[in-house]
This record gives C-alpha cells, structure tokens and sequence, in this order.
C-alpha cells in the first residue's frame, strides 16, 4: 500500500465525517449514556447530597490557601515557600495538601462513614441494573456507528429509521463476532496460563521455562492474529457476511499482504495515539474535575470541557472507524 | 475497475470529449458511478504522479530543509509558542483550580500548529528561517494532511525519535511524519 493510498483514505475518511456529520451522533451516544447513567445513580442512591457537601467545604479549604498565597504581605514569611510548592503539586504523593485537606473536613465535621451507609442491598441492585444498561447500550450504539458508516459509504439510505433496521439486522451478529475474536484472541492465553500452573506444580523450573517461551510467543501470536482479523467487521458489515465468513475473508485478504496491513495499523495505532493525547486524557481529567471539583464555578466548566472532549472523541473515533472501512474498500479485489 | 475502462476514458479524453459527458454515458450503460470516479482519479493519480515525478526532479536536493534548520525551527516554537502557552495554563489553572484547563490549552495549541501547518505552510519557526510545508505539487497542504501529518508526527516520535532522525539520511529530507503524508519542507 503506497503513502499515496493512505493519503487518499484519510481525505475521504476526513470528507465523508466533514459532509455527514450526524455519523458521529451513535459514538456520541455510546459516550454520553454511560455518563448520564453514572449522574443518575449517584442521585438517586444519596450519593449525591454527600458529594455536593464534599465540593463546598473543599472549595472552602481553596479559598483559605488561595488568599493566603495571593496576599501579598505573606511572600517571604516563614513556611510561605513550602505552602506555595505544596498547593502547587497538590497532585504530587509527597504534597501535604490532601492531608491538610483531611483534618480541615475532619473539623468541619464531615463524616467519611456515611459513605459505607449507602453500600446497601437497594443501591447495589440499582448498580447492577445501570451497569447493566450502559453496557447494553453501548455495544447497541457500536453496532449502530458500524451500521451508519457502511450505509454512507454504499452510498444507501441514511434515514433513522434504515439506520435502525441495519443496526437490528447486524446486532446478533455483530455480538457474535465480538465473542469470536475475544476467543481467537484470548483463548491460547488461557490455555497458555493453565498449562503453566499445572507444569509448575510438577516442576517449576520448566513453568518458568514455559512462562518465558509462551510470553514471546503469545505476543507474536497476539500481534499476527490481529493483523489477520483487522478487516473483519468490515466485511461483515459491507458485504453482509456471517461470524464465520467475515473471519475467513479477512484472512484471505491479508494473505499475501501483511506489509499493507502493518502500514495501515501503524497509521490506526497513531491515530489513537492522537485521540489519547489530545482527547481522551482531557475528558477523564475533566470527569475527574467535575466529580472532584474545588467548587461549583469549577464543576460548571468541568462540565462543559466534558462536552467539547466528549464531542471530539466521538469525532474522532468514528474518523477512525471510517479510515478502518476506507482501508478495506481500497484493499477490496473487486475495486482494484 | 478494470484497465479497460480507464483505457476507454483515456482515448475518449485524448479524443478531446468532456470528463462529465464521458460519465454520463457510462453511467448510462450500466457503470457504477463509484468504479467510474475511481477510474477517473486512477487516471489522475498517474498523471500526477508523471507531472510530479518531473517537478520535483527538477528542484536541486538544496531546496529540501535539513535535519539541523528543522531542529532549530522546533527550539524557535518552543519559544514562541510553546513557553507562551506554559504561562498562560499556569495562570489559568493556578486562578481556577482547574487542573484539566491545561489539556484544553494543550488541545488549542495543536490546532493551531495544525492550522498553521495546513494553511500558512508551518509554524512560526518554520516561516522565520525561510521554510514552507507542502505536497508535492508544491502547494500548502490543507486541513486533512495537515492532521494526518501531526498524527504521524505521534509516531515519529513513538521510537527514540527515529522518524525524527530520519530527515537527516532521507535523499528528500523526509521524516516518518512526512513520508506518511507525502509532504516536502522546502526553502522558499
């Protein structure tokens, strides 16, 4: 696969989002119930109200080290330095600040042990249930992004309602395919791992032999069945394929041509570099933020960064699930 | 598509007829519109590639930017964009107490450099000592390879930097990055 080629992927990946921009609205969706679902349980099991206590005394606490530090008549005082230093890396392990913080709340009378109050059978239940449904959720929206790209990208209708249709068509299957890989892929390490405890309970020179050997070569393994399986939903979802059939086409294809498919997952693996960097370490500092904040003008603009992060990512997660199916059309024999 | 079709399009383009109409009437015998538009840009791509070939090897190797320029545009940025950038999120994150504002000045400051690199030909380093980024036809790149090569950048940096150092023994000054999206630095 010449740079040319890359090149000619990433401006269609890239025009196609820009054109229709509503394809990121599922990954939009799989990002933000899982959020919506976390606001929800924590109001409803009583979290809530101990949260909002926690944000006001912190915030309290940051007021107090914020005049100290800015008043000017403090500078060059004994101790001022280290005050300064310790607010500064407040996230720093050998910073005071959390301790400080500690015996601030602990006088102020906030109690830790109501905490262990709400872990009760009601509320576990309810965990349970939203678990339940975020993950639902998520994977149905997964299913629902691989839908919509493979209806732009044929060119068909792209309205809710065949959206939908698609989604419902592809959904068992596309569970299906998601438990055949995790087996492809994880089954030899199980196997690798039993192996290993049984050989080390006879002879544990040879597990320690053996545990070296299969570490190698499961990382080899790992690496060369990926690369094998990297079109495989893509040529579920673009030529209408079983579990099975997907598998095997995309072995065929990249029989012969693994140089093309390691350019091309070097490219994905920087994309998702890109995405991590710049995108996905802000968000859960946001989220952080927003559950942590030092007081409420804090948690306002957490919550809004969570909004632009959550937007890019999704953004740019559905660039790269069009880049993946971009690749598999530029390596599909018909079209050559 | 197959090499008749684009043998077909040729002779009707070298015959003098119009790209749109040759499409119109393939499209009415049957063709599918997308192989039709891939055998156009096939077509294209070869004909670039023969125009480009000839351009860039009439520029002299003297024209494309060294390891060492390139190196002294970096430190020029880290000046005039990145330590600007440091103050301001210390301020701001020190004012608020916001810690993730850093990652939001980070984010700023990537799609600025990306812009710069897409529509202005570089950043302000670059610009300073001379230097332009663009394809190979010689023109600024764009938003899209802009991005393509800040990701590339990710990677270039990913293994002690050898994409990096690649600039220095690439006939073309090419690194990792560039090579990804098929860009030149070139002394203007």
């Amino acid at each position: 696969m010449l740079m040319q080629d890359i090149k000619k992927i990433f401006n269609s990946s890239y025009n196609l989002i820009m054109r229709n921009k509503r394809v990121i609205f599922p990954v939009l969706c799989s990002m933000l119930i899982p959020f919506v679902l976390v606001l929800t349980f924590v109001q409803l099991s009583g979290f809530g109200p101990l949260f909002s206590e926690y944000i006001s005394l912190r915030h309290g606490f940051d007021q107090q080290k914020t005049s100290y530090l800015t008043n000017t008549e403090n500078i060059g005082k004994q101790g001022y330095g280290m005050e300064l230093l310790n607010y500064l890396g407040r996230d720093n392990d050998d910073s005071t600040y959390n301790s400080e913080l500690e015996q601030y709340l602990s006088e102020k009378g906030y109690d830790w042990n109501r905490y262990s109050e709400l872990v009760n059978i009601n509320n576990l239940v309810l965990l349970g249930i939203f678990i339940l449904i975020g993950i639902i959720s998520v994977f149905y929206f997964a299913c629902m992004a691989q839908s919509l790209i493979a209806l732009y990208i044929k060119k068909r209708d792209t309205k809710i309602s065949s959206t939908l249709r698609v989604t419902n068509h592809f959904l068992l299957r596309y569970f299906g395919l998601e438990i055949a890989i995790f087996t492809i892929l994880l089954a030899p390490i199980f196997g690798a791992v039993l192996l290993i405890t049984i050989a080390g309970f006879f002879i544990p020179i040879l597990a320690v032999i053996l545990g070296i050997i299969f570490v190698f070569g499961i990382l080899a393994y790992l690496i060369l069945v990926s690369l094998k399986l990297f079109f495989v939903i893509q040529s579920m979802f673009l030529n209408d394929q079983g579990v099975i059939s997907s598998i095997k086409q995309s072995f065929q294809m990249t029989k012969g041509n693994l140089k093309q498919v390691i350019i091309l997952g070097f490219v994905v693996y920087g994309i998702s570099l890109f995405i991590n960097g710049l995108i996905s370490q802000p968000l859960q500092s946001a989220v952080s933020g927003f559950f942590f904040p030092t007081g409420p003008v804090a948690m306002s603009i957490s919550l809004m960064m969570i909004f632009f992060f959550m937007l890019l990512q999704a953004a740019a997660l559905t660039f790269s699930y069009v880049f993946l199916f971009y690749s598999y059309t530029n390596f599909k024999p018909g079209n050559k | 598509m197959t090499d008749d079709l684009k043998t077909y399009i040729s002779r009707q383009l070298d015959a003098g007829k119009n790209a749109d109409s040759i499409k119109d009437i393939l499209i009415k015998y049957g063709w599918q519109p997308v192989l039709v538009d891939e055998a156009f840009e096939a077509l294209n791509t070869v004909n670039t590639k023969t125009e480009v070939d000839n351009k860039m090897a009439k520029t002299s190797s003297k024209a494309y930017s060294g390891f060492w320029i390139r190196l002294l545009a970096s430190i020029l940025d880290s000046f005039i964009i990145g330590i600007p950038a440091a103050i301001v999120s210390f301020v701001i994150v020190f004012a608020t107490g916001i810690d993730s504002i850093y990652y939001l000045i980070n984010f700023a400051v990537a799609a600025f450099i990306i812009y710069l690199d897409g529509i202005h030909g570089g950043t302000p380093g670059k610009l300073i000592l001379g230097m332009r980024i663009v394809n190979e036809k010689g023109e600024y790149i764009g938003i899209p390879l802009a991005i393509l090569r800040y990701i590339g950048k990710s990677l270039s940096g990913v293994i002690l930097g050898i994409g990096y150092l690649m600039i220095a023994f690439d006939s073309k000054k090419q690194g990792l990055h560039d090579k990804i999206a098929s860009t030149y630095v070139v002394k203007v």
